[in-house]
C-alpha cells in the first residue's frame, strides 16, 4: 500500500519517514500542563482503495491519516484538542488549548469530574492477519478485481454498472494517561465490496455483497469465497430485474443474517446507547424509547433473543481491549432470554444514569472526542437450522441485504428494505420477489421472534453514524437468520405506475 | 489561514518527476467545538486540522494519497514530498485510465475576505447565560474554514470562510423540542437571544398531550428545513448524470422525460450560494446548473470523470456528482398567509431519516421530527407523535403541490463527518394538499 501495506513492483519509496506515534508517550509527559489529569491517544490510519468500476480500473487513492487527542482535567471540567502537530511543541500548544478549554466551560459543566473518575487502564490489542497486505502486490489485487469486474458482467446485457474494490486499512493507536494508562492497538481491515446493477429500461434493480469488513489480512478475500460470490452477484441483479413485485400483507418474516445486522443495529443497538438515554443525542441522532427504568426487567423480546455486547471475538469489525476512553472491555450479555439487563454506556455514562453497562466510549479519528458506541454487538445462536427455519414456515417472506432503513428519533418506528426476497409456502422456497419493505415498531417487533439458526454470520460496516460532531465508527454484528411472526411488509409501486 | 497561506509555499518546493504533473487539494479547519446538553456543556475542543490529497498524473496514469500537514513547515514539505516519491512508484502498477479529465488551463480563483478574531468563550458565556431555564442541547462549531488547490500547470485556487455555527434544540419533555440553527460569519448573540425569545414563546404548545394520527392523507406544510431534507435525500445520486446513464439514479423517470413535476418547481445548482468553495479535488471550477426547469428534468450534474467517459462537458462537480448549494425557486404563498392557506393539517418543522422505499418511482419514507403540530382552522392546538410519510417526488413536488413559500431560506448543512461541512441549500417551504402517513 502506499503508506506501507500493499507492496508496490517498485522498490520501496526512496524517504522513510518516521513513524508519527513513536515515543509518542514520552513527549506526552514532556508536554503535559500543571492539572488534575490528562489524556493524549494517539490514532494512525494508513489505508489505500482499489476500484474496478465496468472494466476500468479507477486510480488508487491512499492515505495516511495521524494525529491526536489531548484532554485535560481541570477544574472539574475536561477540555481536548486535537492536532496532527506531534511534536513536543505540537503537544504542549494542544495541552494549553485543551486546559483552557477545560476552564472556560468549568461554571457550566454537565459533568464535574475528580481525577478518581477516570481510568488509566493498560493493555494491549492485536488484530489476526494471516496473510499481511504487504504480502500481495497492489497488481496482483488489481488482477484479482479485474476477474470479478468481468464475473459481474457475465450475467449478460441487463448488467448496466458493477464495481468491484477492496480498501486495506492498517490501524495503530497509542492511548497514554496521566495515572500510567498506556493501551496499544495494532489491526488491519479489510472490505471487499462488490456491487451490480440491472435493468431493463423500466427497473433499476442493484445487488451487492458489502458488509463484509473484518479486522483481517487479506486471507479474508479468499474465506469469503469473494471468486465465487461476484458471479452470483451480478445474476442476481439480473434475476430481480424479472421478479415479481413483493406482495403486502402481514406474514412470517424471515431476515437471512445481513439484514439481521441492520435490524439489530437501528432497533437494539442504537436505542441502548446510554448518553442517547442520557439526552446527549437529542439534537442530532435522537433520543430513545427506552428510559433507565426498563432495565433488569423490561421484556424487549421473546425468550429467545439473546445479545451479547462482546469485544474479544477475533476479526469481528470492533473488537478491542480498551475503549478510547482507556476502560478495560469485556463481554457482556445485554439482553438474555429476552429481559433488557444493561445499556450500551461506558464508564463515564454510567457513573452518570447510576447504571452498570459495557465499556464502549469510543472515537472515529483522532480528532473526534470517544463517545457511548456499540462496537461488536451480536445476537447468540439458536438451536435450529436454517433449513428447518424454512421448513417451518407456512407462508413467508425471507429477506436478504439492506437497500433502505429509516427509523423515528427515539427508534421505535422502523421501515427497512432490502435487495433480495424470496417467497416462502408451505415450508418451501418458491420464488423470488424485489423491492422487499418491511415496517414494525421495535418496542414490540421482537417479542415476535420464534426462531433462531445456528449459523453464525459476521458482518461489519464502517459507517455507524452520531454524535456532535458527528463521527463515523466501524461496528461489528455477527447474527444468524431469525424468523419473526406476523410482520407487515410490502413491495414498492412499479415505475409504470408513476405515482400514488 | 496560516495553512491556506503555507500551502502554496510548500507546492512551489516540492520536486515532481520529469514528465508528471502533480496537483495537490487542501482542506483545512481551526475549529472550536462546544456540545451542549440540559443547556450546560457535554464536551468541549479544538480541532485544528489540514488534509491535503496529493495527485500524481504521468501520461494517462494517475493515483492520489492523502497526508496531514500539522504545521510546522520542515516536516510538511517532506510529507508532501514523501507523497509524490512515494506515488511516483505507485503509478507504474496502474494501467491508463480512458476516464482521466485535467483542469488545466482554468482559471486561477481566490476567495479570502478576512478572518475576524472571535473568541469562544464569549458564546460560551452567552449560551450558558442566554438559556437558562431551558433543555438546549445542541452544538456549537465557531473558527474559520478553507481549501485551496495547486497544480503543474499554474492553476491555484483559494477559499476561507470564517464561520460561527450554533444548531440547536430546545426541548419541552420526550421528544418534543423546537429546533433552530444560528450561522454567520462570526457569533451573533442579539439574534441568538432573539431566537429564545421565539422559542420560549412557542415551549407552551408542546405540553399539550400530543394528538395520535391515523395512517392516512394530510394536507400539511412543509417548512423550509423539512424540504431541505428531502432535497438532501434527492441529492445522493438522483442529479448524478453518471448515475442517469447507468440508470441507477431515483430520479431517472424524470430524467428519462417520463415524469414530470409542477411547472412553479425550478431547482439549480447555484454555486454563488457562498457555502463552500467554487472548485473542488479536481481543480475544475464548479459551474452553476439548471437541474429542474418548470417541473423538468434539464440536466444533471457532471463531473470530469464522467464528461470525459461520455463525451460531455464537465460543470466541475465532485466526482460523486452531489449537489452542494442547491437553490429551489420560491412560490407565491406569504408567511403570513401560511396557517390560513393550511387550514387544518399539518405543520411540519422538520423531517428525519430519509431514505427510498422505491427507487424506480422515486417513493420517499421517514420521520416526524421536533416541533410537527396539528393545525386546525389556522391555529396550532397541539403536537403530533411522531409519524412516517412515505410518499413519491412526483406527487409533493407535482400533483399535491398547492404552492411554494414565498421567501427561501439558506439551510447550512452543520454535519462535521470527517471535517466542517461546506454545503447548505436555499428553499422555500412547500404547501401539500395530500401527504401520506403510513404508520
Amino acid at each position: 500500500m502506499f503508506a506501507s501495506t500493499l507492496s508496490s513492483t517498485q522498490s520501496a519509496a526512496k524517504m522513510a519517514l518516521p513513524d508519527p506515534l513513536d515515543h509518542l508517550a514520552k513527549r506526552a509527559q514532556l508536554a503535559a500542563v500543571p492539572c488534575a489529569w490528562w489524556s493524549v491517544r494517539g490514532l494512525r490510519e494508513r489505508s489505500e482503495s482499489l476500484v474496478v468500476r465496468a472494466g476500468v480500473v479507477e486510480p488508487p487513492r491512499g492515505a495516511d491519516d495521524f494525529g491526536a487527542m489531548v484532554t485535560v482535567l481541570d477544574q472539574g471540567a475536561l477540555g481536548y484538542a486535537a492536532t496532527a502537530d506531534l511534536s513536543l511543541s505540537g503537544l504542549q500548544r494542544a495541552f494549553v488549548q485543551a486546559r483552557a478549554l477545560a476552564h472556560a466551560t468549568a461554571l457550566c459543566n454537565l459533568v464535574p469530574l475528580h481525577a478518581g473518575d477516570l481510568p488509566n487502564a493498560v493493555g494491549q490489542w492485536h488484530g489476526p492477519a494471516a496473510v499481511s497486505p504487504s504480502q500481495l502486490t497492489r497488481r496482483a489485487l488489481l488482477d484479482r478485481l479485474r476477474q470479478w469486474d468481468t464475473a459481474l458482467a457475465s450475467a449478460g446485457p441487463q448488467i448496466v454498472d458493477r464495481r468491484a474494490g477492496v480498501t486495506v486499512t492498517a490501524v495503530t493507536s497509542v492511548l497514554v494517561t496521566a495515572g500510567g494508562g498506556d493501551a496499544q492497538t495494532r489491526y488491519h481491515v479489510v472490505h471487499p465490496q462488490l456491487e451490480a446493477y440491472a435493468s431493463d429500461g423500466q427497473t433499476t434493480q442493484r445487488r451487492t455483497h458489502m458488509d463484509t469488513a473484518r479486522q483481517a489480512g487479506l486471507e479474508l478475500l479468499d474465506e469469503l469465497a469473494l471468486d465465487l460470490h461476484a458471479e452470483r452477484v451480478g445474476r442476481e441483479a439480473v434475476r430481480l430485474v424479472g421478479s415479481a413485485n413483493c406482495p403486502t400483507g402481514a406474514t412470517t418474516l424471515l431476515l437471512a443474517s445481513d439484514q439481521m445486522m441492520l435490524q439489530i443495529h437501528e432497533s437494539i443497538g442504537h436505542p441502548l446507547e446510554l448518553d442517547r438515554i442520557l439526552g446527549d443525542e437529542r439534537n442530532f441522532a435522537g433520543t430513545s424509547f427506552v428510559v433507565p427504568e426498563m432495565f433488569g426487567s423490561y421484556q424487549y423480546g421473546s425468550e429467545l433473543l439473546n445479545i451479547s455486547f462482546d469485544p474479544g471475538v477475533p476479526g469481528e469489525l470492533a473488537s478491542l481491549a480498551v475503549d478510547d476512553f482507556g476502560t478495560v472491555t469485556s463481554r457482556q450479555l445485554v439482553i438474555a432470554g429476552g429481559i433488557l439487563l444493561r445499556p450500551l454506556g461506558g464508564q463515564l455514562s454510567q457513573a452518570r444514569a447510576s447504571l452498570p453497562g459495557v465499556a464502549t466510549t469510543r472515537a472515529c479519528s483522532w480528532n473526534r472526542p470517544p463517545i457511548d458506541r456499540m462496537s461488536n454487538l451480536n445476537l447468540e445462536p439458536g438451536a435450529a437450522t436454517e433449513a428447518e427455519l424454512i421448513a417451518g414456515t407456512e407462508r413467508g417472506i425471507l429477506m436478504h441485504t439492506n437497500l433502505s432503513w429509516s427509523i423515528d428519533d427515539s427508534r421505535n418506528k422502523f421501515q427497512f428494505g432490502c435487495e433480495v426476497g424470496e417467497r416462502i409456502e408451505n415450508g418451501a422456497i418458491v420464488g423470488w420477489v424485489r423491492n422487499p419493505c418491511y415496517r414494525g415498531i421495535s418496542a414490540t417487533f421482537w417479542r415476535s421472534l420464534n426462531g433462531v439458526a445456528q449459523a453464525l454470520g459476521i458482518h461489519g460496516t464502517p459507517y455507524c453514524g452520531k454524535g456532535e460532531p458527528t463521527q463515523i465508527v466501524r461496528v461489528g454484528h455477527a447474527s444468524p437468520m431469525c424468523r419473526f411472526a406476523a410482520v407487515d411488509v410490502f413491495g414498492a409501486q412499479s415505475a409504470a405506475e408513476g405515482t400514488k | 489561514m496560516r495553512a491556506i497561506e503555507q500551502f502554496f509555499h510548500h507546492f512551489g518546493k516540492l520536486r515532481v518527476p520529469a514528465a508528471h504533473r502533480a496537483s495537490a487539494y487542501l482542506q483545512c479547519e481551526e475549529t472550536a467545538f462546544v456540545r451542549w446538553n440540559h443547556a450546560q456543556v457535554r464536551q468541549a475542543g479544538h480541532v485544528d486540522q489540514a488534509t491535503c490529497t496529493v495527485e500524481l498524473v504521468f501520461g494517462r496514469q494517475h493515483a492520489s494519497l492523502e497526508v496531514n500537514l500539522g504545521g510546522d513547515a520542515a516536516d510538511d514539505v517532506a510529507r508532501l514530498q514523501w507523497a509524490i516519491d512515494t506515488l511516483a512508484e505507485t503509478l507504474p502498477d496502474v494501467p491508463d485510465d480512458p476516464h482521466l479529465l485535467l483542469c488545466d488551463g482554468a482559471e486561477s480563483q481566490f476567495d479570502l475576505p478576512d478572518l475576524p478574531t472571535d473568541p469562544v468563550d464569549a458564546a460560551i458565556a452567552d449560551i450558558a447565560r442566554f438559556s437558562q431555564g431551558l433543555d438546549l442541547v445542541g452544538i456549537l462549531a465557531q473558527g474559520p474554514i478553507g481549501a485551496a488547490y495547486a497544480d503543474s500547470s499554474g492553476v491555484r485556487h483559494a477559499w476561507q470562510r470564517p464561520m460561527s455555527l450554533l444548531d440547536y434544540s430546545v426541548y419541552a419533555h420526550t421528544d418534543k423540542a423546537i429546533k433552530r440553527s444560528l450561522a454567520g460569519p462570526t457569533w451573533q448573540p442579539a439574534q441568538f437571544a432573539a431566537q429564545l425569545t421565539d422559542v420560549r414563546a412557542c415551549l407552551p404548545l408542546l405540553f399539550v398531550p400530543p394528538r395520535l394520527l391515523e395512517p392516512d392523507g394530510y394536507r400539511a406544510w412543509l417548512t423550509p428545513a423539512a424540504v431541505e431534507a428531502l432535497l438532501e435525500v434527492l441529492s445522493w445520486t438522483g442529479f448524478s448524470t453518471k448515475a442517469h446513464k447507468t440508470r441507477q439514479s431515483h430520479l431517472q423517470r424524470l430524467a428519462d422525460g417520463q415524469g414530470i413535476l409542477d411547472a412553479r418547481v425550478n431547482l439549480v445548482e447555484d454555486t454563488t450560494l457562498g457555502v463552500g468553495p467554487t472548485f473542488g479535488p479536481t481543480g475544475f471550477a464548479k459551474k452553476s446548473v439548471q437541474l429542474w426547469q418548470n417541473g423538468r428534468h434539464i440536466q444533471g450534474l457532471c463531473g470530469p470523470r464522467t464528461a470525459q467517459e461520455y463525451s460531455l462537458v464537465t460543470d466541475g462537480a465532485a466526482d460523486s456528482e452531489e449537489p452542494g448549494s442547491l437553490s429551489l425557486r420560491g412560490g407565491a404563498l406569504a408567511q403570513a398567509d401560511v396557517l390560513a392557506r393550511l387550514g387544518t393539517g399539518l405543520w411540519v418543522d422538520n423531517l428525519w431519516y430519509l431514505n427510498f422505499s422505491d427507487r424506480d418511482a422515486c417513493r420517499i419514507t421517514g420521520m416526524t421530527r421536533f416541533a410537527t403540530l396539528w393545525v386546525e382552522n389556522g391555529v396550532p392546538v397541539a403536537p403530533v407523535a411522531v409519524m412516517r410519510f412515505d410518499d413519491t417526488l412526483e406527487r409533493m413536488f407535482g400533483t399535491a403541490l398547492v404552492d411554494l413559500g414565498q421567501n427561501p431560506e439558506l439551510c447550512v448543512d452543520a454535519l462535521t463527518w470527517k471535517r466542517r461541512a461546506t454545503r447548505g441549500a436555499r428553499t422555500p417551504g412547500v404547501l401539500l394538499s395530500d401527504w401520506t402517513l403510513t404508520l
